[in-house]
């Protein structure tokens, strides 16, 4: 969830994930951009910030930096999967986790995570292409 | 993760087919296969759905793609292999 200090650190690249299905964080970010477009000098930059926060309103849509680490849970909103498989996912070693010194709390990398999303997408378009292509050959379902 | 290794006869029903690799795409369980069961499905394809051989080797292409990193050999796996009742047995080591 962005927090309006954070504004700052999202001048980079910004990773927008459309798997979340969390629509209060979404609002809330939305929110916050709608603030942090306010204090923009560039009628420009304001535009689009306040394009970026209506778009995201009421979506789902999560904003998160390619750089940072999350929750397991928030992962999980960005694979659209459980809490509890993202743990599973992260005991077999498919999602790298970390602690932070003296913290239980297990953080993972975004760009881990768009890894993941990204080999589970093509799986899923892998498993299309061969039901498709089969019944497209003739095979009956 | 549940592991399976289907028989050829599974992969040769659709309906059965399409639930082991969407189960597998949404990782409720590990579909593994080897060169061997896929020998067979090849050959199985042309009588069962009246596919000519390219259509059969191109089913195969696709669903190693549906599951990349399933393959075993039956080195590994002999004992699971082994337990089998299906014309995989002759190519047990």
């Amino acid at each position: 969830m962005l927090q309006l200090g954070q504004i700052g650190d999202y001048s980079g690249s910004v990773a927008i994930t459309v798997h979340a299905p969390d629509a209060i964080t979404a609002d809330h970010d939305a929110q916050v951009l709608t603030e942090a477009a306010a204090r923009l000098d560039s009628e420009e930059a304001r535009a689009a910030v306040l394009r970026l926060a209506g778009a995201l309103a009421g979506t789902g849509v999560i904003l998160v930096s390619p750089d940072e680490s999350v929750s397991p849970r928030v992962a999980g909103e960005m694979l659209g999967v459980s809490r509890q498989l993202v743990d599973r996912m992260i005991k077999d070693g498919q999602l790298p986790a970390t602690t932070k010194p003296g913290s239980a709390h297990q953080l993972v990398s975004v760009e881990d995570v768009r890894a993941l999303a990204a080999r589970r997408e093509r799986g899923h378009a892998a498993v299309d292409d061969l039901i498709g292509g089969l019944l497209a050959d003739g095979a009956e379902y | 993760m549940q592991r399976i290794l289907p028989d050829t006869n599974v992969l040769l029903g659709i309906r059965e087919l399409d639930v082991l690799v969407r189960c597998h795409s949404a990782e409720v369980l590990e579909v593994v296969w080897c060169d061997e069961l896929l020998a067979e499905f090849e050959r199985k394809l042309p009588d069962v759905w009246g596919f000519s051989p390219e259509k059969a080797r191109d089913t195969v292409r696709r669903f190693t793609a549906a599951a990349p990193d399933g393959r075993i050999t039956p080195t590994a796996f002999g004992g699971l292999i082994g337990e089998m009742a299906t014309r995989l047995r002759p190519f047990m080591p």
